[in-house]
């Protein structure tokens, strides 16, 4: 077969013309696009509230942390109130009784130094010369509750190493 | 090619693909499944996701839609084959029309041409006559080379000549 003969079979073909899809199907298309936008905005919603979440939380921690640390933020102090307070005791209390916290406060913080020795000359790392002490210290930290008079003592023995240049010639 | 096509790249131009090549794509689709109905599910699917992932692709051109629709076919098939297999003997008898009745007047007849051929000689013809597509995008829908795209055209081409009455013109 020529090709003037393909050609003009082919432009028989194409004058009939496909049959368009009904009506239903642009509404389908239309309602299944809006379905993937909402689950594409839900999951962008879904991703920021994990990651904010996450960025939320470790803030709250953070702050309540440095209030904790600075002391104005305490958790057992507040949750104690509502117990210690009951509105019948408070008749029968004494004023100075209920003034008194039921709370350790710390009373003693010192550090005592028991002695230094004189370790000698020591040749550093870096090349330099050095004379090395060490310092021997007791850190004591004692608490006491002034409701009961219950003391609680802390010692810890510490050393200090302190290196002192020395001049070489 | 959209350009050329006369659609402009709007954001909500998915109803102008589908107004001027809804006949077409629903025309192929129809080569891949049994049923209208079905067909129109494909067509669906095929422009919903071309749609809504239209930001990762270069240019949204007929080939793409045919792929899609191509392989929502193949992943249907996959998943329905039993089913399909027990409603296409009951479903295919009240099927409407490939074509529009009216258009070539020939339309009756070419559908009867077309559904005798082999099925992978009348996807190329209907890719290629109505699809108006290029032998290399027709290799490139159809997961075959080019060369092979038009050899199998020539075939379907040949024998839909046959079958029709007067088909040498």
């Amino acid at each position: 077969m020529s090709l003037e003969m393909d050609k003009e079979f082919e432009n028989r073909l194409k004058k009939a013309r496909p049959a368009p899809p009904t009506e239903l199907v642009e509404a389908r298309i239309e309602k299944a696009l809006q379905a993937r936008e909402r689950q594409k905005r839900m999951a962008r919603v879904r991703q920021f509230l994990s990651w904010g979440g996450l960025a939320m939380a470790a803030s709250i921690l953070i702050v309540m942390g440095i209030l904790m640390f600075n002391g104005r933020l305490d958790f057992e102090k507040h949750s104690q109130e509502p117990e210690a307070v009951p509105a019948q005791s408070q008749t029968t209390q004494s004023a100075p009784e209920a003034a008194v916290a039921d709370e350790f406060e710390p009373v003693v913080a010192e550090n005592n130094l028991k002695g230094r020795v004189d370790e000698g000359i020591v040749f550093l790392r870096n090349g330099l010369t050095a004379r090395r002490y060490r310092y021997e210290f007791v850190d004591r930290v004692v608490w006491r509750n002034p409701s009961d008079g219950a003391v609680i003592e802390m010692e810890v023995p510490r050393d200090e190493v302190v290196l002192v240049p020395v001049q070489t010639f | 090619m959209n350009q050329l096509m006369g659609i402009e790249d709007r954001n909500d131009n998915w109803r102008d693909w589908l107004q001027e090549w809804g006949g077409r794509f629903l025309l192929f689709a129809r080569q891949q499944v049994g049923t209208q109905a079905e067909a129109e599910d494909v067509l669906q699917e095929a422009i919903v996701q071309v749609w809504s992932k239209r930001d990762q692709f270069a240019r949204i051109e007929p080939g793409l839609f045919f792929t899609h629709i191509r392989r929502m076919a193949i992943n249907r098939a996959r998943s329905e084959q039993r089913r399909q297999k027990r409603e296409q003997a009951y479903a295919s008898e009240n099927q409407p029309g490939w074509f529009i009745p009216e258009s070539g007047g020939e339309s009756a007849e070419i559908e009867r041409a077309l559904e005798q051929l082999p099925v992978e000689q009348r996807e190329i013809m209907v890719l290629r006559i109505w699809g108006e597509q290029t032998f290399e995008d027709i290799g490139r829908t159809l997961d075959i080379s080019p060369n092979t795209a038009a050899s199998r055209y020539r075939y379907g081409l040949e024998n839909m000549r046959r079958m029709m009455k007067g088909g040498a013109a």
